[in-house]
C-alpha cells in the first residue's frame, strides 16, 4: 500500500499550540482542518496510508492531539476505523502519544 | 617490540646471575665470602629480587587500573545525576511558575509547559536508555511511574474542555497563556513532588550500580 507522509514539525509547526484559534497559535483545529484532513482526504480517495510522524516538534499539549485527531470523527463525520485504518504514527521521541491517539479516535467516536 | 623486551629482559638476568655469580668468588678485603657460592645460589637471589619487583610493579599496575575504572565510573555517574539535576531543575521551575497565583489562580505559559512535559519524558528516556547500552539493570517501573507523573503533569496543564461551555475542573488558555485554577494547582503540585520523588529514588539506584 502507497503511503502519504505527514511530519507535524515540517508540514505545520515546530510549536504545536492549544486546541482552538482564540486560545493561541499553531492550535490543534488549525492544524485538523488545514493540514490533516486533506491528506485524510487524499489518503481515503488513493486507499493509500498517511503516516504522521510527531517528532522532531517542542512538545504537544494533550488538547491539541485531542482536538487534531478526535476532532476528526467528532467535527468531520469520519468513523473511527476509518481513521483507525488509514492513519500509522511514528512517536519515537514521546511513544506513548501513538496508544494516547488512537483512545482519542475510539472515545470520540 | 614485545619480544624485543622480553629478549633484554631475560639477558638481564642472565648477565645479573652471572655478575652475582662471580662477584660472590671475587675476594674483596674487609668482606668474607662464603668459598662455596653455587651458580644455583646466585640465580635463586636473583629470582627472588625480580619476583619481589614484579610483585611491586604488578600492585602499582592493579592499583592504577583500579583507580582509572573508579574515576570513569565517578565520571560516568556525574553525567547521569547532571542530567537528573536538570529535570529536577524543570520541575522546581515550573512548581514555582504555578505557585506564583494572582487571585488564587496562576498563570503560565503553554509553550513553556509542553516543552517541560517534552525534555522531561526525553531525558528520563535518554539516561534509561543509556543505561542500557552499558548494560546496567535498571528498575523500569521507575522510569514508567515518572512518565506517569509528568503526563498528568501535561494533562492537567493543557487539557481545555473539547466544547466551549463544558464546566468543570478545565485550565483555560487564551493568547497562548494557561489560567490554571485553584483545584489543578495544587493537583500539578502533588504530581511535581511525586516526580521529585522519583528522580531521588532514581538517583540512589544509579549510585547502587557499579559501572
Amino acid at each position: 500500500m502507497e503511503t502519504i507522509l505527514l511530519s507535524v514539525a515540517k508540514d505545520f509547526s515546530t510549536t504545536p499550540g492549544p486546541r482552538y484559534d482564540w486560545e493561541g497559535s499553531f492550535c490543534g483545529e488549525h492544524f485538523r482542518e488545514n493540514v490533516l484532513k486533506p491528506k485524510i482526504e487524499e489518503a481515503l480517495k488513493g486507499n493509500k496510508k498517511l503516516k504522521i510522524d510527531l517528532d522532531g516538534t517542542a512538545g504537544f499539549g494533550t488538547s491539541f492531539l485531542e482536538e487534531a485527531f478526535g476532532g476528526l470523527v467528532r467535527n468531520n463525520g469520519y468513523t473511527s476505523n476509518q481513521i483507525l485504518d488509514t492513519i500509522d504514527i511514528k512517536s519515537e521521541e514521546e511513544d506513548f502519544w501513538i496508544e494516547r491517539i488512537k483512545e482519542y479516535i475510539v472515545k470520540a467516536g | 617490540m614485545k619480544i624485543q623486551g622480553f629478549v633484554k629482559a631475560l639477558l638481564i638476568v642472565i648477565v645479573s646471575v652471572f655478575l652475582g655469580y662471580f662477584l660472590g668468588k671475587i675476594n674483596i678485603p674487609f668482606f668474607k665470602f662464603d668459598d662455596k657460592i653455587e651458580l644455583a645460589d646466585a640465580i635463586q637471589v636473583v629470582l627472588s629480587f625480580i619476583s619481589i619487583i614484579v610483585t611491586i610493579l604488578l600492585a602499582i599496575h592493579i592499583s592504577t587500573v583500579i583507580e582509572r575504572s573508579r574515576e570513569v565510573e565517578k565520571v560516568e555517574k556525574e553525567f547521569y545525576f547532571r542530567k537528573l539535576d536538570y529535570l529536577e531543575s524543570l520541575l522546581i521551575d515550573l512548581s514555582i511558575d504555578i505557585s506564583s497565583c494572582t487571585d488564587g489562580a496562576s498563570t503560565v505559559n503553554y509553550f513553556k509547559t509542553v516543552n517541560v512535559c517534552k525534555r522531561l519524558n526525553t531525558g528520563i528516556k535518554a539516561i534509561y536508555n543509556k543505561l542500557s547500552e552499558k548494560s546496567i539493570t535498571m528498575d523500569i517501573n521507575k522510569k514508567e511511574v515518572f512518565i506517569e507523573f509528568s503526563s498528568q503533569i501535561r494533562e492537567t496543564l493543557t487539557n481545555t474542555a473539547p466544547s466551549q461551555g463544558i464546566n468543570g475542573d478545565y485550565v483555560i488558555i487564551n493568547n497562548n497563556q494557561i489560567t490554571v485554577p485553584p483545584v489543578l494547582i495544587s493537583q500539578t503540585d502533588v504530581a511535581i513532588g511525586k516526580a521529585l520523588d522519583c528522580i531521588f529514588e532514581i538517583k540512589f539506584e544509579i549510585n547502587s550500580k557499579k559501572f
